[in-house]
């Protein structure tokens, strides 16, 4: 699946098959004694078209790692790249663009802007951007997760899931390098949950999209790729090809 | 429950400032009118206390009328009552003063002193330094019938030294005079500014004819022997007859309470702007207490929660606006009193000389600054107060719905109710020929009507700022659908930030649109009713200075000149038929010329047929006393001479004045009658240009009168009304820059309520120029919908008023585009102004707190 903008020019050599990458990357609070090292050294690729899962205990930097990921926090050293584009090196106002034209995000809550419809809430970035719609990639991905007669609605008259389907939509719309979900199904549901985990797993299967997803639950997590679980501002250890069993099993041994 | 709310009024500190400065801002215009007026009136006691000192007595003559234009007007006192007096036990001294108003001293350079100002005065020179108020300090005191002395103050403006020849224009004309000494008042160069010219008491009286006579006698009562008891010896002894006799304190009382009332005036138009500019800081007070209720209404419900009563949330959100109260009200007079003490540095950089006191700031000022500011914060929170006993226990643990509503049912039908009532009060407005007894009503019905549109705010909050805005997504996308959404999400709050500058935008286009159709009607009137080609009038427009009839004759006997027509004015008193009287200005015409020169609007009769004995009044006056050709009204002049005359033509022209009579029978009631204004016609194929500078020498000899044509006659009149206009735009300035706090305020409390959409706006990709851009829209929408309401109910108010004002000769409604499309620009100009801080706030949130899940 080729990404919408690729007319950065690449200093990274790998950047033809990573969407992201941390280098070192180390993210302190505070200084000496009462210092938190959030990060500390997490070097890491997520590779085009793959789901990958983070999971970890409170306070492992697993939502650190993505914000700086998502351009959204910044580092205290080490290097970020997004499609081959180092962000430690970008101005707030480059940032800015980057996030709004290649990355893609869902949140657990508060997702959409209430005083925009569905449609709008889904066209946003785009609309921000100035850019076009794709009307065929856009009926495509509002097929896809069902919301073609609530398109007009706000989100206050839409349901938790209807709501973070919209959120999914939006994060597809603008066909960014990679999209980040902040426990995306912690607010809903089982169905609704399963739900959206399934339009997620299938804009990677199907459409080649790259989605990395923090999250608490390891059903949540069996839909990734693969798992990388953080603890103390270090990846710890990895998953692949994750199953509820696996990272269930893998937690209780973590947590002992 | 004190410290909590304490607690919680610190934190919210800097969202309070702007409530604090709306408070602030009209507190500060309302103490400082307060400590203006208060001081003004002790200096003017001072003046005339220390004016009165010496004397023990006064002998005047008997109350003729009262004149609201001039005050009381009184008989003179023949000259040979100052013995009569003399003889009397117990006086020491008496002398006669003669004062007179009416003459103007030119300075070295030929032009008026003084100008507009404090009045310039001629009054005999007391021999006697107990009587007078004025010392010599230069020279000496006229002795001769052409010398003079002048106080130091004129002596300065006139450019004078001892021993100069200057000049008085009078009534009979120009006059030469020795300068001999220069005087001062008391410490003081001059009484307040006036110019004081002593002149001997012949003089004074050949120049005011009032020879033989004087205005007042002052009495020095003998060692030991009390004010009081030489004042009731003056009056056994019936020096006069008629005579009034009251003591030296009585008449500086009586002289300074005069002046006072002549300013209170100005005093109460201030007030009202004050007033205007705490009614739109009300709105704003009553809106950030609403918002803040809002956000808070978790805390409060978990107080709830807690077991604190209603009561004690009422108290606590009351107690909090007592405080701002309490606070802003002492900043505000003490701002206050800063710009009272701005206004006189202001007054005497204009000239008007005012000694030097000390500000009074009175008990009364600081309570009235106290309760005022506490009252108005006290009653705006008081309904947020009341919403915030509502707040259910159960809110703590739900999620908090934002208030979409917009109105109730119960306001919509108020509103509706009071504009109902308000369209009956307005209807015979609309009919035109509104009797004015029925005036108060149409103003009642206005006053109801803009209290109509504001309780219908929030009603129409929403599908109003959907039109105002429609045309925003068009143009900036998205940012712009996010403003206008913004705008309209919670209707109550942007009514009634949109009300406070509906209040200030719908006075401001009102008067506007008012001056201009009163404009407009001038320019017509005189269009229509004037034939000639020149007009020359006081240059002064507010004084009754005229020149000699002289100038008329002198006038006619120019080349070119077709028909000279001058107009004098008597201050008298008229008593109707049934016996009641009221003190008038009546207009002294010659009818043969006049109506040459004119041609009057009449509703029964012609100018022409005005005859000595008959006196032509206004129809609306008319209709008011009953009055119908025929009847006869008796007319009394300061002379003290009555004239019984019929009443003739009914007038229907605003030129005319409320009543005319013939020069013939005006010089019986005046001592000299004066021309005001002369109307001058030039012979067919004369230009103007070519004949003016013959005319312009015949005014050499009268420097106060100015020679205008058609065109510089209109545009002086239409000068005037924009200068008042000037002053009341910036009196309202005051209310609209509070309610661009208020839009900057609103805007603040809003963002910081929608942090989190903010980030997340943020997150997808939003720039902070976006971001700015977007608050600055939101707010340019909110002025949009509150100026477009308050320029169509002041467009409103304005054509009821011009149509309830035909017969007082308003009678074209003139709107000017630019006025209103500049008021427009001006709003949204300002809006954008009123943003920037709040758009930069939101610009900088900080984007992770923003989104971060708890």
């Amino acid at each position: 699946m080729p990404v919408a903008t690729t007319d950065t020019t690449s200093t990274d050599p790998a950047a033809g098959d990573v969407a992201a990458r941390a280098v070192n990357a180390r993210k302190h609070y505070g200084t000496g004694d009462t210092a938190v090292h959030a990060l500390d050294g997490v070097t890491v690729d997520f590779e085009v078209g793959r789901f990958a899962a983070i999971m970890g205990p409170s306070g492992s930097g697993k939502s650190t790692l993505m914000h700086c990921l998502a351009g959204l926090d910044e580092l205290t050293s080490g290097e970020v790249w997004i499609e081959g584009v180092n962000l430690t090196t970008l101005s707030e106002k480059e940032l800015t663009r980057v996030r709004r034209d290649r990355v893609g995000f869902v949140f657990q809550a508060f997702n959409l802007i209430p005083t925009l419809s569905a449609s709008e809430n889904i066209v946003l970035p785009l609309s921000l951007a100035g850019r076009s719609v794709d009307q065929a990639w856009f009926d495509e991905v509002v097929e896809t997760v069902g919301l073609g007669n609530r398109l007009s609605h706000r989100p206050s008259e839409l349901s938790g899931g209807q709501q973070q389907r919209v959120a999914v939509a939006r994060a597809l719309a603008s066909k960014p390098a990679i999209i980040f979900a902040d426990e995306p199904t912690g607010n809903l549901d089982s169905r609704s949950s399963a739900e959206i985990l399934t339009f997620m797993r299938r804009a990677v299967s199907d459409y080649g999209q790259t989605i990395v997803m923090v999250t608490h639950d390891p059903v949540a997590a069996s839909y990734a790729d693969r798992v990388l679980i953080l603890a103390d501002g270090n990846i710890v250890h990895e998953i692949t090809d994750p199953t509820t069993d696996t990272v269930v099993d893998f937690m209780k041994t973590f947590g002992e | 429950m004190l410290s909590t709310t304490l607690r919680s009024l610190w934190s919210h500190k800097r969202r309070l400032i702007s409530t604090c400065v709306a408070v602030i801002l009209g507190v500060a215009f309302m103490s400082g009118t307060l400590v203006l007026n208060a001081t003004l009136s002790r200096v003017f006691d001072d003046l005339f206390a220390e004016m009165g000192q010496g004397i023990d007595a006064v002998v005047r003559g008997p109350e003729l009328f009262e004149n609201e234009f001039t005050g009381t007007v009184r008989d003179l006192l023949p000259e040979d009552t100052v013995e009569n007096v003399e003889r009397v036990p117990g006086v020491a001294a008496a002398e006669g003063v003669v004062v007179g108003y009416d003459s103007t001293l030119l300075d070295a350079h030929g032009d008026p002193v003084g100008g507009a100002g404090p009045p310039t005065v001629v009054g005999s020179w007391s021999a006697n330094p107990i009587l007078s108020s004025y010392q010599v300090v230069e020279g000496r005191a006229p002795e001769a019938d052409d010398e003079v002395i002048i106080d130091r103050g004129g002596v300065r403006k006139g450019e004078f030294e001892v021993g100069d020849r200057v000049t008085l224009i009078n009534a009979n004309g120009p006059e030469q005079f020795t300068l001999v000494g220069v005087s001062a008042f008391g410490e003081a160069d001059s009484a307040g500014g006036s110019t004081f010219i002593g002149t001997t008491l012949a003089t004074a009286q050949r120049l005011q004819a009032k020879e033989g006579k004087v205005d007042q006698i002052e009495v020095v009562a003998d060692e030991g022997v009390s004010a009081a008891d030489v004042v009731t010896n003056i009056r056994e002894a019936k020096v006069a007859p008629g005579a009034e006799v009251i003591t030296g304190e009585q008449l500086s009382a009586e002289t300074s309470s005069n002046i006072k009332e002549g300013f209170s005036f100005f005093t109460t138009a201030l007030l009202v702007f004050a007033a205007v500019a705490l009614f739109v800081g009300w709105f704003i007070i009553s809106n950030t207490f609403s918002i803040l209720v809002a956000q808070r209404t978790r805390e409060l419900a978990l107080l709830r929660a807690l077991g604190a009563s209603r009561a004690q949330v009422l108290g606590s959100v009351l107690l909090e606006a007592a405080l701002i109260g309490v606070f802003s009200s002492l900043v505000g007079l003490i701002a206050g009193i800063a710009l009272a003490g701005g206004a006189f540095a202001l007054l005497n950089a204009l000239g008007v000389d005012i000694p030097q006191t000390s500000l009074v700031i009175g008990a009364d000022t600081a309570i009235a600054a106290v309760v005022v500011g506490l009252g108005v914060t006290a009653v705006a929170a008081l309904m947020p107060a009341v919403r915030a006993t509502r707040v259910p226990p159960l809110a703590a643990l739900r999620e908090v719905a934002l208030d979409r509503s917009g109105g109730s049912r119960l306001r919509a039908g108020a509103g509706v109710v009071m504009l109902v009532i308000a369209a009956l009060l307005i209807r015979p407005a609309l009919g035109g020929d509104l009797p004015s007894s029925e005036l108060p009503k149409v103003g009642l019905g206005l006053g109801l009507l803009v209290i109509g549109v504001l309780v219908l705010g929030p009603v129409m909050a929403r599908p109003l700022a959907r039109v105002v805005g429609a045309w925003i997504p068009l143009v900036k996308g998205v940012t712009g659908t996010l403003a206008r959404q913004n705008a309209m999400r919670s209707p109550r709050r942007t009514a009634s930030t949109a009300a406070a500058l509906i209040v200030g935008v719908t006075l401001v286009s009102f008067i506007t649109v008012f001056a201009s159709s009163t404009k407009a009607s001038i320019a017509d009137a005189i269009g229509q009713g004037f034939d000639g080609d020149f007009i020359i009038q006081p240059a002064n427009q507010f004084s009754f200075q005229g020149a000699s009839p002289e100038l008329v004759t002198d006038l006619k006997n120019v080349a070119g000149v077709d028909v000279v027509t001058g107009f004098g004015v008597v201050i008298g008193q008229i008593q109707f038929p049934n016996g009641d009287t009221t003190g008038a200005i009546v207009g002294a015409a010659d009818p043969a010329t006049a109506s040459k020169v004119f041609t009057f609007q009449m509703a029964s009769g012609s100018v022409a047929d005005l005859k000595p004995g008959v006196i032509v009044a206004d129809e609306a006056l008319a209709e008011e006393r009953g009055l119908e050709p025929g009847d006869t009204v008796t007319v009394l002049g300061d002379t003290g001479q009555k004239l019984t005359l019929t009443v003739g033509p009914i007038s229907s022209d605003p030129m005319l004045g409320q009543w005319t009579i013939t020069q013939t029978d005006a010089a019986k009631l005046v001592r000299q009658l004066t021309i005001a204004q002369v109307g001058i016609k030039l012979d067919p194929g004369v230009t103007p240009e070519a004949i003016r500078p013959a005319l312009k020498s015949q005014l050499v000899s009268y420097p106060t009168m100015k020679l205008q044509d058609r065109e510089q006659f209109t545009s002086s009149i239409i000068a005037s009304i924009t200068a008042l206009l000037n002053v009341i735009y910036g009196l309202l300035a005051v209310s609209i820059l509070i309610a661009l706090i208020g839009i900057a305020n609103t805007l603040s409390l809003s963002i910081h309520e929608r942090t989190r959409e903010l980030g997340l706006l943020r997150a997808m990709g939003m720039s902070r120029g976006q971001l700015r851009s977007s608050v600055r829209w939101e707010a340019v929408i909110v002025a949009l919908m509150g100026t477009s309401l308050g320029i169509v109910v002041g467009l409103f108010l304005s054509w009821v008023m011009v149509k309830a004002l035909q017969s007082e000769g308003i009678t074209e409604f003139a709107v000017r585009g630019p006025d209103v499309i500049m008021i427009v620009i001006l709003a949204a100009v300002f809006a954008v102004l009123a943003s920037v801080w709040p758009a930069y706030k939101a610009s900088r949130l900080a984007m992770l707190e923003a989104i971060a899940t708890e």
